[in-house]
């Protein structure tokens, strides 16, 4: 193994699963789940600071759909697929906090 | 992977999709290392299966003192100690710049891996993962014997220079418990004059007690008796506690980047890369603890305390 199958293998095994809302043309509030593998992810916040990012273009599209959030069920099949956690930044801030 | 029965195109977001506001949600890994193990930190720490792990951790109470960070003074990397408790009493920068050290073994990683994520991973993991070296030293063993080469050498060099350092925070850690302060531990007990430590010296003074303690800790681990011998196999029959034990180091390593303040990254991006890291660090030992046999030679080789080469 090389370093180069190394973080191949980071990437194609493990990626940050990430909601994002947003809006379309339109108006209307829309959403997309992405997974930013890890090669990509400091490359991802700096576009999200600047706004107005192709999201395609830092990770894979897993989910999307209109709403300024999921439903219910939508969030329940990426938690049971992906084994996303909409609770994440809340448990992880509670943890470090205490 | 693909898209929601809800949507009919491709992966293909609508045109003109201008995004807001991202949440995070967790790390994505492969269910062959334990999903649910890394799924997230609150389902690390409620207990269950990872009580026992958290309840090792509390017992070497390194994790809510100690926070550590990584950054550059000059061409050299320094390794950023602190106390969290610091930060209430006032400026937690001007408190860590007076605990500022050089560890050469981190300036010997591979260039890629020379940026302030996998270092802080890398120190913070010695503030989390007290409980892996309190049990491993099968892995400082081989991270201290090994003679791999080429690429091999080359990835093998990033997780010695993690355990290694992992067995002098865990060292100094201890030591700190007993009423003494990081740089006592690290420079009184060289006997390094004033005027030595003045004079720039701290990077020879710490190399020297840096051999000393991972000495110490590795010669301490490896005959503290029958609970050693069976921790290599412990950890290749359960590869998810190992993991699990560097994601909880990453918890620390949220901390570590979120006040080191050399570092890009903040609070929970800090914290997602951090496990990220480590993640890759849990996949790696593994990789190589079966591959090499790493462990099973040491357990072949006798049990005795390792030569220290470095």
């Amino acid at each position: 193994m090389n370093i180069k199958s190394l973080t191949d293998n980071f990437d194609n095994n493990i990626g940050i699963i990430t909601l994002v809302t947003g809006h379309i043309e339109d108006g209307k509030p829309y959403y997309a789940y992405a997974i930013i593998p890890p090669s990509k992810y400091l490359a991802f916040k700096e576009a999200e600071k600047h706004g107005d990012y192709d999201l395609a273009d830092y990770g894979e599209i897993i989910a999307h759909g209109h709403g300024a959030e999921p439903s219910a069920e939508v969030k329940k099949e990426i938690e049971e697929k992906y084994g996303a956690n909409h609770e994440f930044e809340d448990e992880l801030k509670s943890i470090i906090e205490n | 992977m693909k898209n929601h029965p809800e949507n009919n195109d491709e992966n293909k977001l609508p045109e003109g999709f201008k995004p807001e506001k991202t949440v995070s949600l967790g790390i994505k890994i492969p269910d062959r290392f334990g999903r649910n193990a890394f799924r997230n930190s609150g389902a690390a720490l409620a207990g269950g299966e990872f009580s026992y792990l958290v309840s090792g951790l509390n017992n070497l109470n390194p994790i809510r003192e100690f926070a550590g960070g990584v950054g550059t003074i000059g061409n050299s990397w320094r390794v950023i100690f602190g106390r969290s408790s610091a930060q209430k009493e006032g400026s937690w920068e001007q408190k860590v710049t007076k605990k500022i050290f050089a560890l050469p073994v981190l300036n010997k990683l591979p260039a890629k891996y020379r940026n302030p994520i996998s270092f802080s991973a890398i120190i913070d993991l010695g503030a989390g993962g007290g409980y892996l070296v309190d049990s491993g030293s099968h892995v400082i063993d081989a991270a201290l014997n090994n003679n791999l080469s080429g690429s091999e050498n080359e990835i093998f060099g990033l997780l010695r220079a993690m355990l290694i350092t992992t067995g002098l925070l865990l060292h100094a850690f201890k030591e700190e418990k007993n009423n003494q302060s990081l740089k006592e531990i690290l420079f009184k007990k060289q006997n390094l004059s004033a005027e030595e430590k003045n004079n720039n010296k701290e990077i020879k003074g710490v190399s020297l007690k840096f051999k000393s303690s991972v000495s110490k800790v590795a010669g301490v681990l490896v005959n503290s008796g029958e609970k050693m011998k069976d921790t290599g196999k412990f950890f290749r029959d359960h590869p998810v506690q190992l993991g699990s034990l560097l994601f909880l180091g990453s918890l620390v390593a949220t901390v570590g980047h979120g006040l080191d303040p050399t570092n890009e990254l903040k609070g929970m991006d800090a914290a997602i890369m951090a496990s990220v890291v480590l993640y890759g660090t849990a996949s790696l030992i593994q990789y190589l603890g079966v591959r090499k046999g790493d462990f099973r030679d040491f357990e072949n080789s006798g049990n005795k305390a390792p030569a220290v080469s470095r």
